[in-house]
């Protein structure tokens, strides 16, 4: 069992890591699926392996929910509203249960009937080759794949290479902590001695903030979802930034369809755009 | 020469009884005057730092004083050690050395620490207010008692100190 899994089972009580431990000998989770009234199912290669020992009651689901925000839910509220939790380590809690909402906004999740515990990991040296095509193609770049991909994981490795190998300057907006995952100022993960990263704001907000105070050269963010990002970028990019930016989208075409990726694609904003495939290959192209 | 050394003893034991007694409200009156100014803090770092409750405990526990900061820094590794709200509010109550506060004011506390941190941050700040006006009626009871209560104790025990020698006597 790696050192991730067990940083991640901490939010579990005790009962469920053994039962983890002795049922996941030999795989590397992915992800632990907690579905009320069932048994627990490790996801680890592609499949679901059931844990018979663990069943999942609502009282076991507010535990780990309760460990996870450290018995704090206001300090968690904001992610909460919108379905997750992020661990210390970079790992993410996925919530499932009924929305209460407060006008015409969801305010929180009550009776948590699904928890996806995902593992995070970092893979050094998984962005050796997107790296090199960067250093000589240095323009801005799209990482496009299926959910699930290892698109985060290809921007992580990417923002500490250009800024370990290539010194240039990177600042991060980590709206959901999931890329360098700060905790008490601290990234958890590798991201670079010349990156400097901004947790916990929105896209729009963050990019402004840093291109008055950061002098960035490059700006990465995670998952492209609004209007209100992509015009902050435009908006950035006529200052000379570069951006790193991932997008839910399997292809060229796909992210063609969306309106919020098209005005992307229509501002010209990225030259390179890499397309993770379903073998984990990364395609690249000059768009 | 024996005799009066007893009864100097015995009223001495018996006045240094009540006198002890007197104090327990100005202990319990200091004590309550401590949890309040907890709970501000403990305010003012949840609606600033949105930190979670076992660090915001600690970082208030080390701005206040005596009992106050005792009982914070127990409840916050009660909660560091994985124990649930209920327990970790019961057990450090029972834990901290030296605490006389009023039920009235124990209870209030009590029921704040097992409820804080199940809610947002308004529902927060509701249960906070809401424990901080329980605790000032504490300590406006105890201040209108502190003195005619305290005085009383005081004098019973040298009264209780005096009759017991006469009767020996």
């Amino acid at each position: 069992m790696t050192e991730e899994v067990r940083q991640a089972l901490r939010v579990c009580p005790p009962q469920v890591r053994s039962a983890v431990t002795e049922a996941a000998q030999g795989l590397t989770p992915e992800e632990l699926r907690f579905r009320c009234g069932t048994a627990l199912r490790i996801f680890a290669g592609g499949r679901e392996t059931e844990v018979p020992r663990v069943s999942v009651t609502p009282e076991l689901l507010q535990s780990i929910l309760s460990s996870a925000t450290e018995h704090s839910v206001y300090a968690a509220q904001n992610t909460i509203r919108q379905g997750f939790i992020t661990l210390a380590g970079g790992h993410r809690l996925g919530l499932c249960g009924t929305a209460v909402e407060k006008n015409g906004e969801i305010a929180t999740l009550r009776d948590i009937s699904s928890i996806n515990l995902r593992i995070a990991g970092q893979h050094p040296g998984c962005a050796d080759a997107a790296s090199d095509f960067l250093w000589t193609h240095p323009r801005s770049c799209l990482i496009i794949g299926a959910p699930g991909s290892g698109k985060t994981t290809l921007l992580r490795d990417l923002i500490r290479q250009i800024s370990d190998r290539f010194l240039w300057r990177v600042s991060v907006v980590d709206e959901r902590m999931e890329l360098a995952c700060c905790v008490g100022g601290n990234a958890q993960f590798q991201v670079g001695a010349h990156t400097d990263v901004l947790s916990g704001v929105c896209k729009q907000c963050g990019i402004e903030m840093l291109l008055r105070t950061m002098n960035p050269q490059w700006i990465a963010l995670d998952e492209i979802t609004a209007e209100a990002d992509v015009e902050a970028m435009v908006r950035a990019s006529y200052c000379g930034v570069r951006f790193l930016a991932t997008a839910h989208a399997i292809s060229r075409e796909e992210l063609q369809r969306r309106p919020v990726y098209r005005k992307l694609m229509q501002a010209q904003l990225f030259e390179t755009l890499m397309t993770i495939l379903p073998n984990r290959q990364v395609r690249t192209e000059v768009m | 020469m024996l005799k009066t050394i007893g009864a100097i003893l015995v009223i001495g034991a018996a006045g240094g009884f009540g006198i002890s007694k007197a104090l327990q409200f100005y202990r319990q009156l200091r004590q309550l005057r401590e949890f309040y100014q907890a709970l501000e803090l403990l305010k003012c770092e949840l609606n600033y730092t949105l930190l979670p409750l076992p660090r915001i405990c600690r970082m208030t526990a080390a701005r206040v004083k005596g009992t106050a900061s005792a009982y914070l820094l127990q409840y916050a590794q009660k909660l560091e050690e994985g124990l649930p709200r209920t327990k970790a509010a019961a057990q450090s109550m029972e834990e901290v050395r030296g605490l006389t506060l009023p039920n009235d004011a124990k209870m209030a506390l009590l029921e704040l620490f097992e409820a804080l941190g199940r809610y947002d941050l308004d529902g927060e700040n509701r249960l906070l207010q809401m424990t901080a006006h329980r605790l000032n009626a504490a300590m406006e009871r105890c201040e209108a008692e502190k003195k005619p209560l305290a005085k009383g104790y005081a004098v019973l025990g040298f009264c209780t100190g005096l009759a017991l020698v006469i009767l020996m006597v």
